[in-house]
C-alpha cells in the first residue's frame, strides 16, 4: 500500500505489542497452537487487535506468526484457514476505527526447519510455504507484511522473495540478533542488512530476544550499516520464569523511556514483542508520538555479503579468486565433467587459506548443464565456506539460479555496455539485489581509448539507476585489462580509464589483472607490478590467483605504504616469523618410502614420495605396487584392531593425495586409470549425516573403484533411477538414527523390484539384524568390510 | 572455553584401553583449536513439575508415557526441561572437512561430541548450584534413551523456545540441529544418593560400543 510507504519517514510509527502472553493470560494451554484461536476464540483476537488499536499502534500484526505449512505439526486447521482467519479478524480490527493510519501487517515467523546444506528444508520448499501464507494474507486484505524473530539469512530470503513474488504489498523484516550481534546461524547485523537492502525490502529490524535495554548497543550497530527505515520491537524485558511460567518484568513506563532513547537513534518505527501489552504500546505512542524523524546517518557503501559477514568494497582494496574457472585447466574440466564437487570445494578452501576476500564462481562448460552445475557448487560452497562469492557466467539461467539461493549478497559478473545484456542481468541484480561487474565494453567492442571505456561505463551507470532503480553504489566498473605484448600502451590505457571512471562516476573498480602479461615470460614479475600500479590508480578489487605470492606480497606492501594497514600489523603478521628465504613448512622426512609414508599418514610426504617415483615409474605401477599395498597393510591392522579409524582415515586421506598427484600425470600422458566398476553411495531420506558414508567414498576411491556419490537425504527414487541408467549393480546406504531405517527399508523394496543390485548397509543404527530385516545382502560394520565387499562383488 | 576430555575423545575414536599416537594427537590438538574457534555454546532450561503415575509423566503440562524416564525420575517433583548446544559453526567445519580430509572429520566429530557433552555436564553443574540447599541433580535423560520416545523432541524444544533462543531446530527425522546438541530431563531430587549413578549404569544398550563400564 502506497499509504503506507508515503506515511513511512512523515512521522514516527507504531506497530503493536506481544500477542502469546495475552494469549496464555486468557487461558492458552502449554503446547496448544496460538493460531487456532483465530478459528476457537475469535472474539478473544479481535479483542487484543483493538486494544492495541485503541494503544494508538499504527500496525495491527496478525496472529498468524507460526501458520506456516512447515510448522503446524497434527493440527485439525491449515495454514491457508488460520491466515485467513487471522487476517480477517484483523481486517475488521482495523476498518471499524475508521482510522487512515490504521494497518493490517500479515504477520510470519520461522518455518521451524533449518534449510539445507545446514539442515533438511530445501530452498523451494520455503519459499512455497510462505508463497501459501502471502497469497492467503494478501487475498484476506492485509496491507503490509512482517517476517519477524527471524534467525537465519537463507530463510530470510525465502520468506522475501515469496513476499515479492506474490505481492506488492511493504515488506518489513525484523531479526533476533544475540548479544554480539549474531543471528543464531552465523549472520552478524552487516551481513544481513547487506543482503535484506539488496532484496529491497522496505524496513530492517531487531525484534524479540531482549528487552529495549540491552538492544541499544544493537541499535547502534544496525544504524551504523543501514540505510533502509528501521523497526524495533524489544520484549518487555528478560525472561523470567515464575513458577514454570515466563514472565516479562520491564514495566510500560521503564519500556517506553528507552524507547524513545532508541528512536533518537535514528529509528522511524517502533513496536514491542514478548510480554509488551497494550499499556507498554500505548506508553510508547506517549513517549515517541512527537520524537522527529532523522535522516539515515549510515554511509552510502558498496557493500556484499555471506551467511556470515559482509565485505564493503572501496575502503581496502579486496580479493577475488579467479581459481573457481575451468578456462585452460585440463584438471578443472574434468571435474566438472565428472561432477567431482570435492576437487572444486578444494579449490576454493585453498584460495581462503591464501587470504581471498571473496571466490569467482565459473563452471561454465558447452558439455555439461552449467545452470544445474552453477546451483551445486553455489551450494556446496557456501555449505563449507563463509567467504562472499562473485557469480560468474554468461548464461542467464545459471544467473538466477545462483542469485535465488545465494545466502547473501553477491557479487554479480557481469554486465556489459550491450543492451540485450543490460535488459537481462539487470532486473535480476534488481530482485535478488548484488554488486554488478560492469564490463567496458559495447556492441563496438571494447575501445581503445580510456575516454571510449569511460562513455561505456557512463552508459552502464545511468542505465542501471535511470531504467532499473539500480544505484551506482551497487555497480564495479572493470575498465578491462589488455595484454601489453600485443599493444604497449594498453596498461596505460586501462590504468588511466580506471581513475577517470572512479573520479568522474563515483563508482568503485574491478580488474582481472594477469592478462595483461599473456605472452611474456615470467608473468608474475609483469603481473604483479601492473598489479602495484593498478592498486597505485585506485583499484578495488583485484580478480587474481591469491596462491601467488609475489601478487599477495604486492597487495601485502601496498597496504602498508599506502597506511591502510594500520600500524603495519597484517604485514608483520604476514612476514614477521618468516626468515628472509621461504622454507618448505615441513622438511621432508629422510629415507621415508611412499609405503611408509601412506602407512603413517604423512599427507606432504605422500605427495612428494609420489612426485619422486614419477620420474622412473608408470602411475599405474605406483598404483599397484606401492598404494593398494599399503593401503592393504593399514586396512588389515584396523581389522585386527591394531590400527584405529584415524590412522586408517589419515592413510587414506594421503593416498587421496597421491591419487590427486597421479590423476594430473596420467592426465598429462593421456592415459587413464582402470576403474573397478560403478558403486552408488547414499545416505537415506530423512538423515542428513554422512561422515561415515563419506569415509566410504575415499576408501572405495583408493581401491579404484568409480563412486557416485548421491549425498544424504537421497530419496529412494533417485538411487533406484541413478542404479538403472548408470547400470551399476552394487549399492552402500547408510542411514544414523532408527528413525531413518525405514527410509533404508524402502529403499531397498523399491532397488529390488527394479534392480538385480547388490545392497549393502551400514551406519551408526544398523546391526546384522537390522541388516537382515530389512533385507540387505550385506552388512558393514565399518569402511574396511565395505571394501572388501566390493571387492568381492565387483572384483 | 569448554574444557574437553582427550580420553574421552580417544573413546569416542574407537580407542580402548590404549592412547592413540602422537601423530593423531596432533590431529585432535588441531580439531579442538579449529572446534574451539567456532564454537558458541548456548543452553536454555526450564524448572517445571514433575508427576509420575505408572508409566505416564506429566512434565509441566506435557504428558509422555515412558517406562524408563518414570523409573529414571521417580521420586522427582520438579524436574529441569534442558538443551544445549555448541551452534552451527561446528557442523560446517565437520562438512567442510568430511568432504576434504575425512580423518580430520571424523576426529572433529568426537572431538565435538565430547565438547558438547561436557558443556552440558557444565551446565548442568550451574543449575544445581543455583538450587536450594540438599536438592541435587539426577543425571540428564534424553528422548531416544530407553523407551522414552524421539518423538517427544519436539515438544520438549517448544517447550524451551529451543528455535528461536539457541537455535536448535528438528529435522523430520527428529534429528537436532545443530548436530552438535543434546536435549533432555534432568529431575530434581532431595536424594542425593539417586544421582550418583553413572550416566551408562542406567542405559539398557548393553552392546553398546561406547559403553564405559
Amino acid at each position: 500500500m502506497d499509504t503506507i510507504r508515503s506515511l513511512l519517514g512523515s512521522r514516527i510509527l507504531f506497530f503493536d505489542g506481544g500477542m502469546g502472553t495475552l494469549l496464555q493470560q486468557a487461558g492458552l494451554a502449554p503446547g496448544e497452537l496460538p493460531e487456532s484461536w483465530n478459528i476457537l476464540h475469535p472474539d478473544t483476537i479481535l479483542s487484543i487487535y483493538r486494544d492495541y488499536a485503541a494503544a494508538g499502534a499504527n500496525f495491527i500484526t496478525t496472529n498468524t506468526f507460526g501458520a506456516n505449512r512447515l510448522k503446524l505439526h497434527g493440527s485439525p486447521y491449515t495454514a491457508a484457514e488460520l491466515v485467513e482467519s487471522g487476517v480477517r479478524l484483523a481486517r475488521q480490527a482495523v476498518d471499524e476505527t475508521g482510522r487512515k493510519d490504521l494497518f493490517v501487517a500479515l504477520d510470519i515467523g520461522p518455518t521451524g526447519k533449518l534449510l539445507k546444506p545446514m539442515g533438511d528444508l530445501a530452498f523451494e520448499t520455503a519459499v512455497d510455504a510462505y508463497r501459501e501464507m502471502v497469497e492467503t494474507g494478501v487475498r484476506t486484505g492485509a496491507d503490509c507484511i512482517i517476517i519477524e524473530t527471524m534467525g537465519d539469512t537463507s530463510e530470510i530470503k525465502a520468506a522475501v522473495l515469496a513476499a515479492k513474488e506474490n505481492s506488492t504489498l511493504p515488506v518489513f523484516v525484523t531479526m533476533v540478533f544475540d548479544e554480539r550481534g549474531r543471528l543464531l546461524t552465523g549472520a552478524d547485523i552487516p551481513a544481513a542488512v547487506a543482503m535484506l537492502e539488496g532484496l529491497g525490502v522496505d524496513a530492517i529490524g531487531l525484534n524479540c530476544g531482549f528487552g529495549p535495554k540491552q538492544m541499544l548497543p544493537l541499535v547502534d550497530q544496525l544504524m551504523d550499516c543501514c540505510r533502509t527505515p528501521v523497526l524495533v520491537s524489544p520484549n518487555a524485558g528478560l525472561p523470567v520464569v515464575v513458577d514454570g511460567v515466563t514472565t516479562y518484568n520491564v514495566a510500560p513506563d521503564e519500556f517506553s523511556g528507552i524507547m524513545a532513547e532508541i528512536v533518537k537513534k535514528g529509528v522511524w518505527m517502533v513496536g514491542g514483542c514478548c510480554g509488551t501489552t497494550p499499556a507498554h504500546i500505548k506508553a510508547e505512542v506517549e513517549a515517541c508520538r512527537a520524537l522527529p524523524i532523522l535522516p539515515p546517518k549510515a554511509a552510502v557503501r558498496t557493500v556484499i555479503s555471506s551467511g556470515s559477514h559482509a565485505v564493503v568494497i572501496g575502503e581496502n582494496p579486496i580479493v577475488i579468486g579467479e581459481r573457481i574457472n575451468p578456462t585452460g585447466k585440463k584438471r578443472f574440466k574434468q571435474a566438472l565433467r565428472e561432477g567431482d564437487l570435492d576437487y572444486i570445494l578444494n579449490e576454493g578452501v585453498h584460495q581462503q587459506d591464501f587470504g581471498a576476500d571473496v571466490l569467482d564462481v565459473n563452471v561454465g562448460l558447452p558439455e555439461i548443464d552449467e545452470t544445474e552445475m552453477m546451483e551445486k557448487v553455489v551450494s556446496e560452497l557456501q555449505g563449507v565456506l563463509d567467504l562472499p562469492l562473485q557469480i560468474d557466467t554468461t548464461s542467464p539461467s545459471a544467473m538466477e539460479a545462483a542469485l535465488r539461493i545465494y545466502n547473501g549478497k553477491p557479487l554479480i559478473n557481469s554486465v556489459n555496455g550491450k543492451r540485450e545484456v543490460m535488459d537481462e542481468i539487470f532486473p535480476l541484480a534488481k530482485k535478488y539485489g548484488g554488486v554488478v561487474v560492469a564490463l567496458t565494453i559495447d556492441e563496438s567492442g571494447i575501445p581503445e581509448t580510456a575516454e571510449g571505456r569511460y562513455a561505456i561505463a557512463e552508459k552502464i551507470v545511468r542505465t542501471a539507476e535511470e531504467e532499473y532503480g539500480i544505484s551506482r553504489s551497487n555497480i564495479i566498473v572493470d575498465a578491462l585489462t589488455m595484454t601489453v605484448s600485443s599493444d604497449q600502451s594498453a596498461a596505460m590505457t586501462t590504468l588511466r580509464a580506471l581513475s577517470m571512471i572512479r573520479e568522474g562516476l563515483g563508482v568503485k573498480t574491478i580488474l582481472g589483472v594477469s592478462n595483461v602479461s599473456f605472452g611474456l615470460p615470467r608473468r608474475e614479475v609483469i603481473n604483479s607490478a601492473f598489479f602495484l600500479l593498478a592498486l597505485q590508480a585506485g583499484l578495488d578489487a583485484a580478480i587474481i590467483n591469491p596462491g601467488s605470492e609475489p601478487m599477495m606480497n604486492v597487495l601485502s606492501a601496498y597496504r602498508a605504504l599506502s597506511g591502510k594497514d594500520k600500524q603495519c600489523v597484517d604485514y608483520i603478521g604476514r612476514f614477521g616469523a618468516q626468515p628472509g628465504t621461504p622454507v618448505a613448512s615441513s622438511a621432508p622426512a629422510k629415507g621415508l618410502s611412499l609405503e611408509d609414508a601412506v602407512r603413517r599418514g604423512l599427507k606432504e610426504e605422500t605427495i612428494q614420495q609420489t612426485k619422486a617415483l614419477l620420474s622412473d615409474m608408470q602411475p599405474l605401477d605406483i598404483i599397484n605396487e606401492k598404494l593398494i599395498p599399503a593401503l592393504d597393510l593399514v586396512g588389515k591392522g584396523f581389522e585386527k584392531g591394531t590400527v584405529f579409524l584415524p590412522q586408517l582415515l589419515m592413510s587414506a586421506d594421503a593416498a587421496s593425495a597421491s591419487f590427486e598427484v597421479l590423476k594430473m600425470a596420467m592426465q598429462a600422458s593421456g592415459t587413464a586409470q582402470q576403474k573397478r566398476g560403478k558403486v552408488i553411495i547414499a545416505t537415506v531420506k530423512g538423515d542428513i549425516h554422512d561422515i561415515g558414508k563419506n569415509i566410504v567414498r575415499v576408501l572405495l576411491d583408493n581401491y579404484g573403484f568409480e563412486v557416485l556419490d548421491l549425498g544424504k537425504d537421497v530419496p529412494p527414487e533417485t538411487i533406484v533411477e541413478t542404479a538403472l541408467r548408470e547400470d551399476v549393480h552394487l549399492i552402500g546406504l547408510s542411514a544414523l538414527m532408527t528413525t531413518t531405517v525405514p527410509a533404508m527399508e524402502e529403499t531397498i523394496r523399491q532397488l529390488r523390484a527394479a534392480t538385480d543390485c547388490k545392497v549393502i548397509v551400514g551406519g551408526a543404527v544398523m546391526t546384522q539384524e537390522y541388516a537382515d530385516q530389512i533385507g540387505a545382502d550385506f552388512y558393514a560394520p565399518d569402511a574396511m568390510t565395505s571394501v572388501h565387499y566390493a571387492l568381492e562383488v565387483l572384483g | 572455553m569448554i574444557e574437553v576430555s582427550r580420553p574421552e575423545i580417544w573413546r569416542y575414536l574407537g580407542y580402548r584401553g590404549t592412547e592413540p599416537d602422537e601423530t593423531v594427537k596432533g590431529l585432535i590438538e588441531e580439531s579442538l583449536s579449529e572446534l574451539e574457534k567456532a564454537a558458541v555454546p548456548r543452553q536454555v532450561s526450564r524448572r517445571v513439575s514433575c508427576t509420575i503415575d505408572g508409566d505416564l509423566l506429566t512434565l509441566g503440562g506435557i504428558s509422555v508415557k515412558s517406562r524408563s524416564l518414570a523409573k529414571h525420575l521417580s521420586g522427582c517433583e520438579e524436574a529441569f526441561l534442558f538443551a544445549a548446544t555448541i551452534g552451527t559453526g561446528i557442523d560446517r567445519l565437520i562438512r567442510k572437512y568430511s568432504r576434504l580430509q575425512v580423518s580430520k572429520a571424523a576426529v572433529m566429530q568426537s572431538a565435538a561430541a565430547a565438547m558438547v557433552e561436557s558443556w552440558c555436564d557444565s551446565c548442568q553443574q550451574e543449575l544445581e548450584q543455583n538450587l536450594s540447599e540438599g536438592i541435587y541433580l539426577r543425571p540428564r535423560y534424553s528422548p531416544g534413551y530407553g523407551d522414552f520416545p524421539l518423538s517427544f523432541q519436539r515438544p520438549l524444544l517448544d517447550a524451551l523456545e529451543a528455535g528461536k533462543r539457541i537455535g536448535i531446530e528438528l529435522t523430520d527425522s527428529m534429528l537436532m540441529i545443530p548436530s552438535k546438541s543434546v536435549s533432555a530431563v534432568i529431575g530434581l531430587t532431595a536424594d542425593k544418593k539417586s544421582c550418583s549413578v553413572h550416566k551408562c549404569a542406567s542405559c539398557g544398550n548393553t552392546g553398546c560400543p561406547f559403553r564405559k563400564i
